[in-house]
């Protein structure tokens, strides 16, 4: 991968590869605009692995399709910004966004047999790629482009740790097993050198030995190409695995955010103290689990003030009030909680 | 051992695979290949195993939803194959199942308390409806769901409300024995412990004996007393969860141990230690069933099955070289 | 708010069909008491074919009948007929269908017989039927049964093999509910109403068949008022004389469009999901 290129320009300024400040959507249930994204913050500097957990609703898949342009017909923006390497997405024109997406953002999502085309081979849909983005290779002319394209697609394939990649080229995707798609897909989305790659519950479909190979390879990926991934997913051992920060969202916003070993050593939003507490190792004798009481509300009747307040169990009268500030705790830490706004300073 | 409460005896699953015209049958899928275990009164057992291992075949055999391909079944002593209408009503009683998709697990159209009362009369748990209304009440408030929820139907519930609903059900009817088929797969993370110490706490209080399946070892690990690990419709190993947990002996084991991604940035290490995905069983490995992904198979694997046999006192594997990956299994931090 | 407008649009749109038909429906009733028979015997040559006016409101017909009284006169026939063929269809196809998809031996006989009706051009064989059996009414209706309940046994079918894989019906048969219980307390009722939302949208489609064949000549003939045999005894005059074939064409457009909207409405009520 000749990504170095594009890669060194940017490091040096050090403008975030992806900037989200405030962002607010909306979406339309059974007539009524519900707010489910409410000014949700995060950055992710170059090379870094943003992990981004939450449970189903948390808005975290939303978050994503944001970035991306790709809300559903019943989600507006309702403020905020989005910025991919210091450029605004928000408010672009579809054509001038396809443009900037093709360009900078790859998505890989949990179901690759979707993702994939059924009736073209593997090396015929990166190749496409390819075709599409005649600046990703450097050879010129007809044939020698193609015949290079198709090389470049079987090196794709070795980088994604698929063996025998002259074969696998060949195949179509029904031919292969759900890892080995998950890795085409993955491969598909690193040939277009993409400064941002959005991996969104990749794994939540295999089996788990498969899904220690994809983790193995992001693992690997980040040091051999220094991939800047924003990984959503709700298992929070994948983001202690993989994760150089964290994000944790609960219900549309953002709760707490960390570098990832000061989270797993000290979470500080009582939501994140139990997302973790929830998840039990097979260490050390019996797993203790610690349930969170309760379920997350529904976007369309949220709670008043802090939205995890009902769930709680350090809650006390301001949270039920009004919705918790976001505090800059140390340095690199962020919580939206009342418990801390006595000593700490407001963001 | 005749104190087991249920019991599995070289226990075969095949289906045909279809493809042929006419009816032919091209092939067959060896779903679950002599399969033996027990299960003891008040124990919880553990099914683990990938997908396709035959875990969920073991379920529905042992509720009489598929027939056995050879082998024996038998639950309080009594094979399953033999039992005559009376038997099987009260069979149905006494062993229930909680499959993994609540939502698919209920009739759309049936309100709650209907779901909840229709079994009470179809297998004569009770005469009349005051008695059954009752005793839906009671089982709801086992689960800890309001009676509000009585009305509604499923699509009206949400998923941790039904995966709770359908233990009511189970359970109104007054079971002994209790399949838990992927009990929390549909759920969140922080309802999955809402729901595992449900089950845990609903055990001990009515005395029930579970056999838990599922494919999370965390989950697993947690509520087992016993279990087994499967591959490719074989146990290939068994021991209790504490010295399955600790002391894995045969590798695939280890690879699903070290599978999971430990929630500790300090303890850095995925380790994918099963090679490729796991093979369609209608074209079965030769061997031992693992060797294709084993990166510590030999020739001998390649050419021989190994039997299960017992490695340590109560410590069964199936495996050529037990013990050879127990150097992988991953570091662990301090409990 | 566009949901709302979205969701109160297709109410309005569900309340005009549902308010055309009935009023259809009701003309179609009321005609036959109102409007004398002699209206339909009668002929005044001296009337004959007399542009649309105060007096005959959609003017006379070449026998110089006025056509308005027999276009209200043909919705009871019409009506009475499709609805009635459509009946006769859902009964013989959804208990074909169902015993086809729960009753493994006949599953095959049933669906070969499907085959073969459904592999021979509907209007064909329904002419095939009706010329066997004779021009009348009654016949037509026969025929236009045998054409279309292939249609729903299949589409029954289907829906029964596919709710018998749902995981409820495994759920219930450990919770001890026999195969009696099961096919017509859960099975049946979950496959029933997706079958029978399409009725209404059906019985439009049976009227433009039964007009069609009337059109061509398998109709009860010119002195019985039917939409499609007045459209067809109009044809000769569509120059000189073209609300002959206007005003029943309408009313069988109009007809056939109010049962559509009614069974957009029918699916969504039928859908518990749907239903809030």
């Amino acid at each position: 991968m000749t990504s170095a290129t594009r890669r060194s320009g940017a490091a040096a300024t050090a403008v975030p590869v992806l900037e989200i400040s405030d962002l607010s959507v909306e979406l339309s249930i059974g007539g009524r605009w519900i707010q489910a994204l409410d000014r949700v913050g995060l950055t992710i500097q170059r090379g870094e692995v943003l992990g981004l957990v939450g449970e189903s609703g948390s808005g975290k898949s939303l978050t994503a399709l944001s970035i991306a342009g790709l809300l559903p017909g019943n989600a507006r923006v309702a403020g905020g910004s989005i910025r991919l390497n210091g450029e605004e997405v928000l408010g672009k024109s579809e054509q001038a966004l396809n443009r900037l997406r093709a360009r900078s953002v790859a998505l890989v999502f949990q179901n690759p047999t979707s993702y994939l085309n059924p009736v073209l081979t593997v090396g015929a849909q990166i190749a496409e790629i390819f075709e599409l983005n005649p600046e990703l290779l450097e050879a010129a002319g007809g044939r020698t482009r193609r015949r290079e394209a198709w090389r470049q697609s079987i090196e794709a394939l070795r980088l994604v740790r698929i063996p025998d990649p002259e074969r696998v080229v060949e195949r179509y995707p029904f031919e292969l097993s759900g890892g080995m798609q998950q890795r085409v897909v993955i491969a598909m989305a690193l040939v277009r050198q993409p400064d941002l790659v959005i991996a969104d519950e990749i794994t939540t479909a295999l089996d788990v030995t498969v899904q220690a190979q994809i983790l193995s390879l992001l693992a690997e990926l980040r040091r051999t190409v220094r991939l800047t991934l924003l990984l959503i997913t709700h298992d929070m051992g994948i983001v202690a695995q993989l994760a150089d920060r964290v994000v944790v969202m609960y219900s549309g916003s953002v709760v707490e955010s960390s570098d990832v070993r000061t989270l797993f050593k000290s979470p500080r939003h009582p939501y994140s103290k139990a997302l973790l507490e929830t998840v039990p190792t097979i260490d050390g004798g019996r797993t203790v689990f610690r349930p969170i009481r309760g379920a997350m509300p529904a976007l369309t009747d949220p709670p008043a003030g802090c939205r995890f307040h009902p769930r709680c169990p350090d809650a006390f009268d301001q949270c039920s009030r009004r919705k918790p500030e976001r505090l800059a705790l140390d340095p690199g830490r962020v919580v939206a909680c009342h418990l801390y706004e006595g000593g700490a300073v407001s963001e | 051992m005749s104190d087991d409460l249920v019991r599995l005896d070289g226990v075969a699953k095949h289906f045909p695979v279809g493809g042929g015209f006419f009816g032919r049958t091209a092939a067959r899928v060896k779903a679950v290949d002599g399969v033996s275990f027990g299960i003891r009164e008040g124990q919880t057992f553990g099914l683990v195993g990938e997908s396709g291992c035959g875990k969920s075949t073991i379920a529905m055999l042992l509720v009489k939803l598929l027939e056995p391909t050879a082998g024996r079944l038998t639950f309080e002593g009594a094979d399953l194959a033999r039992l005559d209408r009376g038997a099987m009503k009260d069979f149905r009683r006494r062993v229930q199942i909680v499959f993994q998709d609540p939502y698919g697990s209920l009739d759309p159209r049936q309100t709650m308390l209907k779901a909840l009362i229709e079994p009470l009369f179809t297998l004569k748990v009770v005469a009349d409806r005051a008695a059954a209304v009752a005793r839906a009440e009671r089982a709801l408030e086992m689960v800890g769901l309001d009676r509000e929820v009585l009305k509604r139907l499923p699509h009206e519930l949400s998923g941790g409300q039904r995966q709770r609903l359908v233990v009511a059900r189970a359970l109104a009817v007054g079971p002994r024995f209790v399949i838990l088929d992927e009990p929390t797969s549909s759920v969140d993370v922080s309802l999955q412990a809402q729901i595992l110490s449900l089950l845990a706490e609903l055990k001990r209080g009515q005395g029930l004996t579970y056999l838990l399946i599922s494919h999370n070892l965390v989950v697993i690990r947690y509520m087992s007393d016993v279990v087994a690990v499967m591959y490719l419709g074989k146990i290939v190993e068994m021991a209790s969860s504490e010295e399955l947990f600790t002391r894995p002996l045969h590798p695939y084991t280890v690879a699903l141990i070290s599978a999971i991604p430990v929630p500790d940035p300090e303890a850095s290490t995925i380790a994918a230690l099963a090679k490729g995905d796991v093979p369609s069983p209608v074209n079965l490995p030769s061997g031992c069933r693992y060797h294709s992904r084993c990166p510590y198979a030999q020739t001998v694997c390649r050419e021989q099955e190994p039997p299960l046999r017992e490695l340590r006192a109560g410590h069964y594997g199936a495996c050529h070289f037990p013990g050879v990956a127990a150097s992988a299994v991953p570091y662990r931090p301090e409990s | 708010m566009l949901g709302q407008l979205a969701s109160i649009r297709r109410s309005t749109v569900a309340t005009t069909g549902a308010a055309l038909f009935v009023a259809i429906f009701v003309t179609g009733a009321v005609a036959p008491l109102v409007i004398p028979a002699s209206v339909v015997r009668d002929v005044a040559f001296g009337a004959r074919l007399l542009p649309p006016s105060a007096r005959h409101w959609f003017g006379t017909d070449d026998f110089g009948r006025d056509l308005f009284s027999l276009v209200m006169l043909a919705a009871n026939l019409d009506l009475r007929v499709a609805l009635s063929v459509v009946l006769g269809a859902l009964l013989v196809g959804t208990v074909l269908g169902a015993v086809a998809g729960l009753v493994n031996r006949l599953d095959e006989p049933i669906m070969r017989a499907t085959d073969v009706f459904l592999s021979i051009p509907s209007l064909v064989l329904a002419m095939a039927i009706a010329s066997v059996l004779g021009r009348s009414v009654q016949n037509l209706a026969i025929a236009l049964v045998f054409v279309s309940w292939p249609i729903y046994c299949r589409l029954m079918r289907g829906q029964v093999l596919s709710e018998k894989q749902k995981p409820y019906v495994k759920s219930l048969r450990t919770l001890g509910v026999g195969p009696a219980r099961m096919i017509f307390l859960h099975v049946v009722p979950n496959t029933l109403f997706p079958v029978i939302a399409r009725a209404p949208a059906d019985v439009g489609l049976i009227l433009i068949t039964m007009a069609a064949l009337s059109y061509i000549g398998f109709g009860p003939g010119p002195y019985v008022p039917e939409w499609g045999s007045l459209v067809a005894a109009g044809q000769t005059y569509i120059f000189q004389a073209p609300w002959l074939v206007v005003f029943p064409g309408v009313a069988i457009f109009l007809t056939s469009l109010s049962l559509n909207l009614v069974g957009d409405w029918a699916r969504d009520v039928f859908d518990p999901r749907l239903r809030s």
